[in-house]
């Protein structure tokens, strides 16, 4: 599974990264890292908890 | 056409009943106060105002009271609100510079102090058996923790926690507000007085880095400085109290909940988002059309004052099941309480942080209290800040830990 932050839409409430920070890490910004990477094996259910706690819908998750 | 005014005793007592009934009826509805704005309840409305920000502008013209652009409070605010009340692009160079300041990372950071300081103020309490924790707590505690954040002497905490507790209180524009007003621009001259020295030396804090930050390659004005500070000061001291004097108020209505909180503490996380959602301490923050637009099945004409209210969408019921209903575990929570888009509250770690530490300390140290229900008093207006000015307690007694305010 492979995460995507979209930068333009993520403002910073980092509810994904509270629920799930092995797959959210966080900028120096204090933000959710943009752009793809893997979700680590094992964290799936965490990685979709993340994503929908988003409140700008700014994560999208694919194969 | 209503009469919808967010600062009469009639909106402080009925605001749920009143958003409710806007989120059935008219989620964009047109009030005739403060000259005229538009009202938006619903959290999908608000949702495309509060993301859309060259549509809907945060700007204020202070210099020419004829522009509509007069910034996110209706009525407007005296002073400006720097960077709140910017937009892009010049606002988001404001915003990468004082990220760093307000990350999770500061907000751990500064954990072992908030702790230390809830310790403190409850042990000044806690052999007496009496506890007002609004003056005693939820007031002292954020503004000693942004005193630190801001940089300025600790023991001064109560010279600038007073004004900014009053100002938020009062209705814009009354008396006391100008009473209190005139006091946090005598804070701005103090702030103001300290900046030529934090130009050269290094100090701790936002203050001294604001002094030294560049912002488009320049550095910020002295003028600038003060203004961040105060609106920081303004966004931190009065708040996170909202959020912990409205959460005990209910916790106390609600014993089981109650003990379930005090015995699972991971139930905390999301009982916070759910406390935010629906006691939403900022009820409502504006912005200026800067077009014609169709909200809702309203045209909305260029120049417009719209006002977002938070508190109404974080009861919409096609985004919240059962939205008058606490649920502890509430998942997702899209609540709007730190608003939306790219002004989201950005002291949004060290609230939920310091609201967390406080809460904790009260549930840990004084298991059996009892609210003085009869005693307690809300604000006199709740257009800015939906909080208590007194909310007294009762509890057995217990041992002091003997801890020292942090300096
Ligand atoms: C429960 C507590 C809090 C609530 C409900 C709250 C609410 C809000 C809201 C709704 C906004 C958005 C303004 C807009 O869109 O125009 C905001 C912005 C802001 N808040 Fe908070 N706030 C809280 C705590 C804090 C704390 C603790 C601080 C400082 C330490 C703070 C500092 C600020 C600042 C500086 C802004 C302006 C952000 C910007 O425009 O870039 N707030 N807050
Ligand atoms: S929750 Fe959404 S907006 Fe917040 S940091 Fe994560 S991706 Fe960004």
């Amino acid at each position: 599974m492979k995460s995507t932050v979209d930068e333009r839409r993520c403002v910073g409430h980092v509810r994904c990264h509270a629920l799930a920070p092995q797959v959210y890490p966080l900028d120096e910004q204090g933000y959710a890292a943009p752009g793809e990477r893997a979700v680590p094996a094992g964290r799936e259910a965490a990685a979709e908890r993340g994503a929908a706690a988003c409140p700008e819908g700014a994560i999208s998750l694919h194969r | 056409m209503t009469t919808f005014d967010h600062y009469t005793t009639g909106y402080r007592d009925n605001w749920q009943r009143i958003a409710d009934e806007n989120l059935a009826r008219c989620p964009v509805a047109r009030s005739d106060a403060y000259g005229g704005f538009w009202v938006v309840s619903d959290h999908a409305s608000l949702s495309r105002v509060i993301r859309d920000d060259e549509t809907f502008t945060s700007t204020h013209n202070m210099a020419d009271p004829s522009d509509p652009r007069q910034g996110i409070v209706i009525p407007p605010n005296p002073m400006l609100q720097v960077p709140m009340e910017f937009d892009p692009p010049i606002y988001n160079a404001y915003r990468r510079m004082l990220n760093p300041y307000f990350s999770p990372t500061a907000a751990r950071a500064m954990e072992p102090f908030v702790r230390q300081a809830v310790d403190a103020f409850l042990d000044r309490a806690c052999a007496s058996g009496r506890i007002d924790f609004v003056r005693d707590l939820g007031n002292p505690v954020p503004a000693l923790a942004t005193m630190r954040l801001v940089g300025l002497p600790l023991d001064d905490w109560e010279t600038y926690a007073e004004p900014m507790h009053g100002i938020v209180s009062f209705p814009a524009g009354g008396p006391e507000y100008l009473r209190c007003m005139a006091a946090l621009q005598q804070l701005g001259g103090a702030l103001g007085a300290l900046v030529p020295r934090l130009r050269t030396e290094r100090a701790d804090g936002l203050l001294s880095g604001l002094c030294r930050a560049t912002v488009d390659g320049k550095a910020l004005p002295d003028g600038e400085v003060v203004l961040i500070a105060l609106l920081v000061m303004q966004g931190g001291v009065d708040t996170t109290t909202a959020l912990l004097a409205n959460t005990l108020w209910w916790l106390d209505e609600h014993p089981a909940q109650r003990e379930q909180l005090a015995g699972k503490p991971e139930l905390l996380e999301h009982a916070t988002e759910e406390f935010l959602r629906l006691f939403t301490p900022v009820p409502a923050l504006a912005r200026t059309a800067t077009k014609d637009v169709t909200l809702g099945d309203q045209e909305i004409r260029a120049g417009d004052r719209v006002l977002m209210s938070f508190a109404a969408a974080n009861r919409d019921p096609a985004v919240f099941e059962d939205p008058g209903t606490a649920r502890l575990d509430r998942f997702p929570n899209p609540h709007t309480a730190f608003g939306l888009g790219i002004h989201r509250c950005i002291g949004s770690n060290f609230a939920r942080s310091w609201f967390q530490l406080m809460l904790r300390g009260v549930l840990d140290r004084m298991p059996d209290h009892r609210i003085d229900r009869a005693a307690a008093r809300r604000n006199e207006s709740i257009g800015i800040i939906n909080g208590f000015v007194d909310l007294p307690a009762t509890f057995t007694p217990g041992e002091p830990r003997g801890v020292e305010l942090p300096r």
